[in-house]
């Protein structure tokens, strides 16, 4: 479950990301996230994965307000929040499986449970036969299945993908988006920031369009481009 | 910490070396002429410290008796004196006492003393030694003031001469010893910095994933301190090596003895291994300060 509450995210700068946003994501929900470049929708996921806090109004992830919460305890709230960005972010140095177990190590996890764990999360993205391939020898949509995989490997009960299909060819996109799907028919609430038309048309799903910080849409079953923008 | 992330982070640690080989070693000198110079120094001021005991304890203050003084007059000031809580040992030499010592001192050349027995020039005296070498200036002025005393020696003048030279070997010694250990901890944190930077995607995905500040830290941690460690191990091989030898060499023939190995190299090391490590975890710790945001 995520809540925002009247969010203001003001930067140093001066700029206003998002203004009064409020808004509330269910258990296993998937939404989309779209909006013109400029418009807050990596500042929203960086707030729902604690990278960001609000300036002002309140944040719920997983029922826990985080605007408030001290930042030593960030860590273990964050192992409940997969992330997935544009540019994969795999170690070039570390293999498929090594990337995945990365994350597993990274936070303690117990060492005899690590390897079963990473060869499930392989074999859901579809990988488990490229486990031992460097990065630089998967293609594109290979690579982010593996980050995909490195996501959800500890079973966060949210995920968010801020442009997970920006570097893909379409077709490509698509399985990284069925993916996605999946993944939230199993209970995990998805968050997916796109500027990828065609597939927030196709899939009909939520969707929340934001411009100049603003939610200037949220609509069930939506499409990219709201019905004001279709008529001439 | 479980058994297996203390494994993961020595491994790290020692992976953070490798990738940062020149500026290791860089880092790693810098303590090892640190240690080396303060270990060089530490045993100097010991010596010195040694030496200043030693002389302290042979300060001998000599009054010399006015011809024609009566017994009465010597053995009153001898009561006095041994009555005297400053003074902790007092003894008489009579003037036929002091030729026999001059004779003895001049040896072969006593022929030149010959016949002065009956027309002794020298004056019969108290050796005191005081208990403090403080306590020299007090007696003396008391010695002058008596009517009988002709003269006083008080021999103290050596003791401050060696306090000045020990109290300039530490002062300029501590300026340069802090001096080039917060050269040591800097070159540390900044190999520590560029650890960092080679590992900021690493170190990113671990935040991202939830890995807290102290996994994150514990490498660059055990980094620094083994840095500290490596560098300490050869100037602490060099001092003990050359302290032994040199004690062996001229530990008896110098006007004074030096302070024996034995007691003088085991609290060194000790206490050198201990400074080492405190720089390179105090190195590490800046350089996490400053470049890793968490």
């Amino acid at each position: 479950m995520i809540e925002f509450a009247d969010v203001t995210v003001r930067y140093q700068t001066g700029v206003k990301a998002l203004k009064d946003i409020s808004l509330r994501i269910n258990l296993g929900e998937f939404v989309y996230v779209v909006g013109p470049s400029g418009a807050g929708k990596t500042t929203l996921i960086k707030l729902i994965y604690l990278e960001e806090r609000p300036s002002s109004g309140r944040v719920f992830v997983n029922n826990v307000d985080v605007s408030q919460v001290p930042s030593r305890r960030i860590p273990y709230l964050r192992r409940n929040i997969g992330v997935v960005f544009q540019d994969f972010r795999l170690l070039p140095r570390l293999t498929a499986f090594e990337n995945v177990r990365f994350a597993m190590e990274a936070v303690e996890a117990p060492p005899k449970l690590i390897h079963r764990r990473v060869m499930e999360a392989l074999d859901q993205v579809g990988l488990a036969h490229r486990a031992d391939a460097f990065p630089e020898q998967l293609s594109g949509g290979e690579q982010q299945r593996v980050a995909l995989a490195r996501a959800i490997v500890n079973r966060p009960k949210i995920l968010v993908a801020d442009e997970p299909t920006g570097n893909l060819d379409p077709e490509t996109s698509w399985e990284i988006v069925k993916l996605l799907e999946t993944i939230s028919v199993d209970g995990t609430t998805v968050v997916m920031a796109t500027h990828d038309r065609e597939i927030v048309n196709a899939r009909k799903k939520r969707v929340i369009e934001l411009d100049g910080g603003r939610i200037v849409r949220d609509q069930q079953r939506g499409m990219y481009a709201g019905v004001s923008a279709l008529l001439p | 910490m479980s058994a297996h992330s203390f494994r993961r982070h020595w491994r790290e640690a020692l992976q953070g070396f490798w990738r940062n080989g020149a500026m290791t070693v860089a880092a790693a000198s810098a303590v090892a002429v640190t240690v080396l110079i303060l270990g060089f120094l530490l045993a100097l001021v010991a010596n010195t410290n040694h030496l200043t005991t030693e002389v302290r304890g042979q300060v001998t203050m000599v009054a010399y008796f006015k011809d024609g003084v009566t017994t009465q007059q010597i053995s009153a000031l001898e009561q006095q004196l041994r009555s005297d809580s400053k003074v902790q040992e007092v003894r008489y030499i009579s003037k036929a006492q002091a030729l026999q010592q001059m004779k003895e001192q001049l040896g072969a050349n006593s022929s030149l003393l010959a016949g002065m027995e009956n027309r002794n020039p020298l004056p019969a005296s108290l050796q005191i030694k005081p208990k403090q070498t403080e306590e020299v200036a007090a007696l003396s002025q008391m010695l002058q003031e008596n009517p009988a005393i002709e003269k006083v020696n008080d021999g103290g003048q050596v003791v401050p001469q060696i306090t000045r030279v020990t109290n300039i070997v530490r002062g300029v010694g501590a300026a340069l010893v802090i001096a080039l250990a917060l050269t040591s901890a800097f070159l540390i944190a900044n190999t520590i910095r560029l650890t960092i930077y080679a590992r900021r995607h690493e170190i990113e995905i671990m935040r991202l994933v939830g890995a807290t500040n102290g996994f994150i830290r514990w490498p660059f941690i055990i980094q620094g301190f083994l840095l500290g460690l490596c560098g300490a191990i050869l100037p602490i091989v060099v001092l003990n090596v050359g302290y032994q030898y040199a004690a062996q060499r001229w530990g008896s023939s110098l006007i004074f003895s030096m302070v024996s190995p034995d007691a003088l190299l085991g609290p060194l090391t000790i206490v050198l291994l201990l400074i080492s490590i405190a720089v390179g975890v105090g190195g590490s710790l800046t350089g996490m300060r400053r470049s890793l945001r968490v």
